[in-house]
């Protein structure tokens, strides 16, 4: 007999519980594990300039980042800061290639700026 | 020693399986956690202002993610995972969400009018970017 373990939410009871949303944990399907996590920072002094970090995976794996910029607020890739400091200035978005996590940035006629990136790498890969 | 607690994938080992994705769980490896998740829905502008506010009340940065609908009519809906970015006839707008230590925004910046609703779907977890 396969065994399983499953931790349901409260109020559900376990055994009858059949609505995989209402599992805490469910050991029949795999969870998304973080395998790595990190933070990198720059000063940025011109437009294109990247972060680049080593994922050491192997492989091209799943990835998502944010960036606090000067304005104090964190973004998401592709955006700009929300303070929109210029069009077009102050932009960022996130790539990968089989070693690296790329980080790309625009200046444009703003002042230098030192944003921060925090990573994570996912298991599964692309 | 380090106590660790392992559920291996079916036909799998779980005292040899090491690699991530031979398990089905392992304490070794973060996961994301749920704190809060809903909808708000966004009057659009024409400027940069923010017009859409979650409080969270984590007191730091959480790990978040948002989608909108680019339709403002019911039974239109596509969401579009943010920020994201469209055009249609009288439409040509940025939907967007930021975070902070207290609150996640949203705004959708629609250069033409200024007059529409969008519907964001959000989900923050408890995960501390640490930024």
């Amino acid at each position: 007999m396969t065994q399983v373990i499953k931790v349901s939410k409260a109020g559900k009871n376990v055994l009858t519980e059949t609505d995989r949303n209402n599992f805490i944990f469910d050991s029949t399907v795999n969870t998304f594990k973080i395998l790595a996590e990190g933070t990198a920072t720059a000063t940025i002094t011109a437009d294109g300039q990247t972060i680049t970090v080593a994922h050491n995976q192997g492989t091209i794996p799943a990835f998502y980042a944010f960036c606090k910029f000067p304005d104090g607020y964190v973004a998401m890739p592709e955006e700009s800061d929300m303070a929109f400091t210029g069009s077009g200035d102050r932009w960022w978005r996130a790539s990968m290639d089989a070693t690296n996590l790329i980080f790309t940035f625009n200046k444009g006629a703003s002042a230098n700026y030192a944003p921060i990136v925090k990573y994570y790498v996912f298991e599964p890969t692309i | 020693m380090t106590q660790i607690l392992k559920i291996s994938k079916a036909g799998v080992n779980v005292v040899t399986g090491t690699a991530p994705d031979n398990l089905i769980f392992s304490s070794d490896y973060n996961t994301l956690k749920y704190h809060l998740s809903g909808t708000i829905n966004v009057s659009d502008i024409t400027d940069g202002t923010v017009n859409g506010t979650v409080s969270h009340n984590l007191g730091y940065v959480p790990y978040f993610t948002a989608y909108v609908n680019k339709y403002a009519t019911p039974g239109g809906e596509d969401y579009n995972m943010c920020p994201s970015q469209f055009q249609d006839v009288d439409v040509r707008a940025i939907a967007q969400s930021y975070a902070d230590t207290a609150n996640v925004y949203f705004r959708c910046i629609n250069v033409n009018a200024g007059t529409t609703t969008y519907t964001f779907r959000y989900f923050i977890f408890r995960n501390n970017l640490g930024i």
